[in-house]
């Protein structure tokens, strides 16, 4: 039995036997202390309003600010409040955030810290957690926690100064003399329907005004799309020694190439990884098909700021096919990798005889022996082949 | 307000606290306690000053202080050799000291004493040396104890323990101070000798004693002040241990705080009634006379009213024919027996009475609600018996009757254009006023059910962000509770429908819906408690 709650039945038997107005008074007392607190302390969390303010996203190096605020709408004051935010380690030295501080009743109070955005991620900021009690310590210390937030860190951008793809081009569907496929959007004429012709391509209003079938014709076209492929298994990183370097310059790859492609050459771009989803928690496929524009170069940043690497090997290459056998005739094809497989050169030979342009990018900040290699076999099959050792190789790609 | 800068709380600027607060503290409360027993001993021998036994209680009071800072400051309170030859030379000390102190209590009769002594040693330690020792070791040793738990306070893995052994002492110290204090007015009041002491505490119809005790004020005072100090330095130590950093202006918060707490709940303390000239029954017999009074002549009042205007009517048409002498009715008597408000100190008395046994039975009431739900599974047995069900159901019946009798009333009251309602469709707090009003509809208890259950959560740490859907909480609900992942499904399935269609609903939907709702709550209650435990251990 809790002593106070048993001193204070003891206060009542020796206040009823003795009959001492007095000794009902100390039992009053005690009574009211043991009530009130107990109430107190259970209405502080009922009063307490929070709100966490930070900017969701974030580029590697800024400083966040993230400002909490406290809100006790009640009219007690709260008269000690611990508060522990639990913080990434990437982005706060120690991980997390602790005050105790004292409220008084009907006041608001806003606690500041910094976050330091060191690495790109996906992270959470929080949850925060409360701790409260009552002044004498009678009532068990009170817990309760506000939901946390996310950060998203993109990850580092080198400006690319000049990259040799094929996609060089600030024209994003070319006319080609090799009819690749009919671009919708150019005109060039009308011609009388055949058997076989899609009923989408008829010119209703010339078929009404000459009471015969006539089909639209298209000026043929060649895509310069483009889709990166990154690679983020650990294993096939792991074959060259440190993977985490070579997955962040990877990632870092991709999201140069994504800001210069959709920035600097107004090219559509599309992306495909395949790897462990933060948010989901789960292995995902994340395919972003091709499009332009600033807010699709920000969706891609945000997939390679949160994705993490595959601790498990997946058929990258088996990926690789899947998705191909859905983007345009032409699109340009990067993919990214640590080194050229026997099985990754066969797709990737697949692809260019299927008619994309493929280029491999080998990220490796370690070995070069063997990426040199690589490189060669590609030579080989006329597949171009970069190399990419540190972030410095970026700035003249090809 | 914001805080810019916060530097840590460095625990040396309590060494006053430490150093003289505390100790002193310590020593009135062991005075309070050896004057209440002075103030005894004294009802039965008022010609016993006592003036010796307090001096000789406040020598092994401060020489406890004073020894344990010696031995600390020495560093060898881990030796247990030269500890037991330190006290034993200490008390050897302290025996010479508080004979030397019996003795100069009495300068007429020095020469005599020291005569005796010296003639026969046996002859020293008489009664009154007896007790000044018994009762001096008991203070030495409360008083060690009682620093050595201030000591501990400073081991975080200690302290918790330390803190509930200074509670117990307050509490066993006020259990006794009152106990002594008591026996001590009843002799003082009563003159009573020894042998009716033991029949007049239980003739529970003696008058009661007025005033104020004030070591005992004093002792309890000065009690919680200490528990909250105690408290506070406990959390510092946490605190520091873990790194937290801790406003500075937490401190001098914290002694206004404790200071208006105690102070409000004093003047509220003794603003309440202490006793009562009517029985508990004899109280509730008046207030439910007074109440059928008021009822019978509210009765008598409309009787009258209806026959006043008919008599008049038959008196007008058959005025003739009606004997002259035909009684008109008269208005009924006032509620109030005049006899009873024959004593003007009447009202006063039984108001008095009324209240003192209103906050008895809010006091007692609480206090066994609030102990039955720290205790479910004591609740649990209880419910098993016939006669706690039932009584359960009599207690709700009644405050649903209340409630009912409340809601009646409120509905008498002017009506003013109220728009809150609009805006508050969604509050779970306006709901509360009408919760499980058994006359809802089904659809309503269903709404009610899954509402009150996300009031309740708030409090176990599985709070609804305000963004969420139904259906988003859900699956947060059931990774917390995966015991009773139907039951979650179940409830918001059957909320959602009742929120959203227009499907009719039938009372066993809303009981099945109930059934939910009980096991969702025990359910999270059970969780809540384990994640404490785990917390604490």
């Amino acid at each position: 039995m809790n002593p106070f709650f048993a001193f204070i039945l003891a206060l009542f038997v020796i206040a009823a036997i003795f009959q001492i107005d007095f000794f009902f008074t100390i039992f009053y007392l005690f009574a009211s202390i043991y009530i009130v607190s107990r109430l107190w302390a259970q209405r502080i969390f009922q009063n307490l309003h929070l709100s966490r303010t930070l900017t969701p996203r974030a580029f590697l190096g800024d400083e966040i600010t993230v400002t909490v605020t406290l809100s006790n709408h009640g009219l007690l004051p709260i008269p000690w409040l611990s508060i522990n935010e639990t913080l990434p380690l990437a982005l706060s030295s120690p991980p997390f955030y602790r005050q105790v501080i004292s409220m008084g009743g009907q006041s608001t109070l806003t606690l500041q810290y910094q976050l330091q955005a060191r690495e790109r991620g996906y992270y959470k900021i929080g949850p925060l957690h409360l701790e409260t009690g009552d002044l004498l310590g009678l009532k068990r210390q009170l817990t309760s926690q506000f939901a946390a937030d996310t950060l998203i860190v993109y990850p580092q951008i080198v400006p690319i100064v000049q990259l040799g793809l094929p996609t060089h081009s600030p024209n994003p569907v070319l006319s080609t003399t090799v009819p690749l496929f009919h671009d919708p959007s150019r005109l060039i004429g009308l011609r009388q329907y055949q058997p076989g012709d899609t009923p989408r391509h008829i010119h209703w209003a010339a078929t009404a005004a000459t009471g015969t079938l006539w089909v639209k014709q298209f000026q043929p076209a060649i895509s310069r799309e483009n889709a990166i492929f990154l690679n983020l298994d650990r294993e096939d990183y792991a074959e060259r020694g440190y993977p985490e370097p070579a997955i962040e310059l990877a990632i870092t790859t991709a999201a140069s190439l994504a800001n210069h492609t959709l920035t600097v050459e107004n090219l559509p771009l599309g992306l495909v990884t395949v790897g462990f989803d933060p948010l989901s928690e789960q292995q995902q496929t994340f395919n972003l098909t091709p499009h332009s524009g600033r807010g699709h170069l920000m969706q891609i940043l945000e997939v390679l700021a949160r994705v993490q690497r595959l601790e498990h090997g997946h058929h990258f290459t088996e990926t690789i096919r899947q998705i191909a056998l859905h983007l345009s005739w032409g699109t340009t094809i990067i993919i990214i990798t640590s080194h050229a497989s026997n099985t990754l050169l066969e797709t990737a030979l697949l692809l260019q005889r299927s008619g994309f342009a493929v280029t491999l990018i080998g990220v490796n900040p370690i070995e070069r022996r063997n990426t040199t290699q690589s490189t060669h076999a590609a030579a080989a099959l006329g597949i171009t082949m970069l190399e990419v050792r540190r972030e410095h190789d970026l700035e003249r790609l090809g | 307000m914001q805080y810019n800068i916060m530097k840590l709380i460095q625990l040396d600027r309590q060494q006053w606290v430490s150093q003289w607060l505390r100790p002193l503290i310590v020593i009135t409360m062991i005075m309070c306690l050896n004057l209440s027993l002075v103030s005894l001993v004294r009802a039965f021998n008022p010609a016993w000053s006592g003036n010796t036994l307090l001096a000789g209680m406040l020598l092994t009071t401060l020489e406890a202080l004073y020894s344990r800072r010696i031995l600390i400051s020495q560093h060898h309170h881990q030796d247990l050799f030269y500890l037991a030859r330190y006290h034993l030379v200490e008390w050897g000390m302290l025996i010479m000291a508080l004979k030397l102190i019996q003795l100069l209590s009495y300068p007429t009769q020095l020469l005599r004493e020291l005569q005796l002594v010296w003639q026969e040693p046996a002859e020293a330690i008489n009664f009154e040396f007896s007790m000044m020792l018994t009762l001096g070791l008991l203070a030495w040793v409360i008083t060690r104890q009682t620093l050595s738990n201030f000591d501990n306070l400073q081991d975080p893995n200690e302290s918790g323990l330390a803190m509930e052994e200074l509670s117990q002492n307050f509490f066993l110290g006020g259990a006794l101070i009152l106990l002594i204090s008591g026996l001590t007015q009843l002799l003082l009041v009563w003159q009573l000798n020894y042998a009716t002491i033991q029949a007049q505490i239980f003739n529970l119809k003696r008058p009661h004693v007025e005033g104020i005790i004030l070591n005992v004020l004093v002792y309890f005072i000065l009690g919680l002040v200490l528990l909250s100090q105690v408290n506070l330095t406990r959390l510092l130590i946490r605190w520091q241990r873990q790194e937290i950093e801790v406003a500075p202006q937490l401190i001098s918060q914290w002694i206004k705080y404790s200071f208006a707490f105690l102070s409000v709940l004093a003047l509220f303390a003794f603003m309440l009634p202490t006793n009562y000239t009517l029985g508990f029954l004899a109280s509730a017999g008046r207030v439910i006379a007074f109440i059928l009074a008021i009822i019978n002549f509210i009765l008598e009042l409309l009787l009258f009213l209806i026959t006043l205007p008919i008599l008049w009517l038959l008196h007008q048409l058959l005025g003739t024919a009606l004997n002259a002498d035909t009684p008109m009715p008269t208005p009924p008597p006032s509620p109030i027996d005049s006899t009873a408000m024959q004593t003007p100190s009447f009202w006063l008395e039984l108001l008095q009475s009324v209240g003192f046994w209103l906050v008895m039975l809010i006091i007692i009431f609480y206090l066994v609600k609030t102990y039955l739900n720290d205790h479910p599974e004591l609740m649990q047995l209880l419910k098993s018996i016939r006669l706690f069900n039932l009584l359960q159901n009599i207690i709700s019946r009644l405050r649903q009757l209340l409630r009912q009798v409340w809601g009646y009333g409120a509905s008498w009251r002017p009506k003013k254009l109220n728009l809150s309602p609009l805006f508050q469709a969604h509050d779970v707090s306006t709901h509360k006023r009408n919760w499980l009003g058994h006359g809802d509809s089904p659809r309503d208890q269903i709404l009610h059910y899954y509402r009150d259950l996300l009031q309740q959560l708030e409090h176990f740490s599985y709070r609804r962000r305000q963004d969420h859907t139904p259906y988003e909480y859900e699956p947060q609900l059931r990774q917390a509770m995966p015991e009773v992942e139907t039951e979650v499904h179940a409830l918001t399935a059957a909320f959602v429908q009742a929120r959203y269609s227009q499907a009719d609903f039938t009372p066993d939907q809303a009981a099945s819906a109930k059934q939910q709702w009980q096991r969702i709550r025990s359910s999270a209650e059970h969780e809540e408690v384990t994640t404490n435990e785990e917390k604490n251990e």
